[in-house]
């Protein structure tokens, strides 16, 4: 019975989905005063819908290149859509003189940049996570991202 | 045309200068250098600086009127925010120049379409002063060319019914409820002392308000109230205008639906209208669009009782560019609206 029960166990266990709750990090210079940074707040300000701080501080914040797999994991975690498909918002958004968040080249030129700017705001994996920043929020993602810590150079 | 922008510059510039101390760009956004990228403009982070724009030409072929071919729209946006709190952006518009019924000068054909400063008071609430896109229903406030779906404009959100500019200054504040945006604007228009670039259809003055709703990710709705007298007409009565609208957007899918009923005390009596469009996506960047109008009442003085509608496709290739062509048909409709066909290309630089 046991043996039997331990097999049903194992059956019941390979059946199942593969559920990944890797997180990716938001993170802001040290300085940054930030209270109660929900995901929707978190959404406003990366669609630009949200342009000062509670301190009055111009938000600036920063995206990968849009074929990255941490964007593309950011973007699906945050706006449940790929950054293809935000461009018709871009596009709206253009024409009220709103333009996207700027892009860097990669997470390291994300800590640098978040590092030395008032306001700026990004996001990195978790393994690059260093003294430079803090971090404001954790995003939960479906999308395995913590195998980009070993495949890209940061 | 220069002397007639000068004031609203002017007026902008001791605006902006006279309420902030100037305070540089955040330092680092000097490491990203100067870029043009098709579409999103020319872009010079240190400075706080964006130029771009779109045209707009297209070929008319209404029944029982002469066929065009017109340079519709060449605009010019440059937006620049000076200092954290303020944000300038003005759009400058060559409208209706080249045709082939001819060249207009420069000076008609030139105007100011917007030319604001945004004074963000906290991070949700916004004031803006200057001339800006008249917020009634979508349509007027998104009604550049790549970002709509068809060559015709739909009477219940044309510029004879309310004109598309307000002068004034207008308050946003946006609430977070939970999940969702909603966004409540007001705003006071004055234009007859302010639209120093004005045209012949503008305000006289205006006060109104929109409640735009986010329900979910895909769905908006909106509600707008104006209280308005025009320039041009030559018994000046106030007119009230109501309007309902609605935005649904899925995979490529899209509902659109606006109503609007206006209300005078004189012979521009009242009148009614809606308009439903709907978008489907098909293969290779092409999209279908067909859309159905009503209209009853007194439109641009005519008696009207019209249904009108529009089928057409559109090819969006890249994002920035769209080539359209519809066919445009309806009942009751050769003053308002005439039938045929009507196509463009349209895109932002």
């Amino acid at each position: 019975m046991p043996v039997r029960l331990s097999k049903l166990l194992l059956i019941m266990a390979l059946s199942l989905p593969s559920v990944s709750a890797d997180e990716i990090l938001i993170i802001t210079r040290p300085e940054t005063a930030l209270k109660d940074l929900s995901i929707k707040r978190l959404e406003n300000i990366f669609l630009r819908k949200t342009l000062l701080n509670s301190s009055g501080t111009r938000w600036i914040p920063l995206n990968l290149s849009p074929e990255h797999p941490l964007r593309q994991a950011f973007s699906l975690s945050l706006f449940n859509k790929r950054p293809e498909a935000m461009e018709s918002y871009w596009n709206e958004q253009y024409f009220q003189g709103i333009t996207p968040p700027y892009v860097v080249a990669s997470e390291e030129a994300m800590l640098r940049f978040v590092t030395s700017t008032p306001g700026a705001i990004g996001y990195i994996l978790p393994c690059h996570l260093d003294a430079r920043v803090q971090v404001v929020f954790k995003l939960v993602t479906s999308t395995p991202v913590e195998q980009q810590c070993s495949q890209h150079d940061r | 045309m220069f002397k007639r922008l000068k004031p609203a510059a002017t007026l902008l510039f001791y605006l902006v200068q006279g309420c902030f101390s100037y305070s540089p760009a955040a330092t680092a956004d000097a490491d990203i250098p100067p870029s043009y990228q098709w579409g999103r403009g020319f872009s010079w982070p240190a400075a706080n600086l964006n130029l771009g724009g779109y045209f707009n030409a297209s070929y008319q072929q209404p029944e029982s009127l002469k066929n065009k071919t017109t340079l519709d729209e060449l605009s010019l946006f440059i937006t620049w925010s000076p200092h954290q709190r303020v944000r300038f952006f003005s759009e400058v518009e060559v409208s209706d120049w080249l045709s082939t019924e001819g060249i207009d000068t420069l000076n008609n054909a030139i105007r100011a379409e917007r030319l604001y400063v945004d004074l963000l008071a906290t991070e949700s609430t916004t004031l803006r002063l200057g001339k800006f896109l008249t917020p009634v229903g979508r349509w007027n406030i998104t009604h550049a060319a790549p970002l709509i779906w068809t060559t015709t404009r739909p009477l219940v959100t044309e510029r004879r019914l309310f004109t598309s500019h307000a002068s004034g200054l207008m308050l946003s504040q946006r609430i977070d409820i939970g999940d969702h945006n909603l966004e409540a604007s007001v705003y006071a228009d004055d234009s007859t002392d302010l639209d120093v670039l004005d045209n012949e259809l503008g305000f006289e003055n205006a006060i109104g308000g929109r409640l735009t709703f986010d329900i979910t990710e895909q769905l908006q709705i909106g509600a707008s109230f104006i209280d308005y007298k025009n320039k041009s007409i030559t018994r000046k009565t106030r007119n009230d205008l109501f309007g309902l609208d609605l935005l649904w957007k899925k995979d490529g899918y899209e509902i659109e639906m606006e109503s609007i009923y206006r209300t005078a005390d004189d012979n521009q009596g009242e009148e009614k209208g809606l308009y439903i469009q709907g978008v489907a996506p098909l293969s290779g960047h092409f999209f279908a669009i067909g859309r159905y109008e009503y209209v009853n009442g007194t439109h641009r003085f005519i008696p009207t009782n019209t249904d009108i509608g529009v089928t057409g496709l559109a090819w969006r290739p890249f994002t920035p560019l769209v080539i359209k062509a519809e066919y445009l048909f309806g009942d009751q409709n050769q003053f308002v609206a005439p039938s045929g066909f009507f196509t463009s290309i349209s895109m932002f630089f």
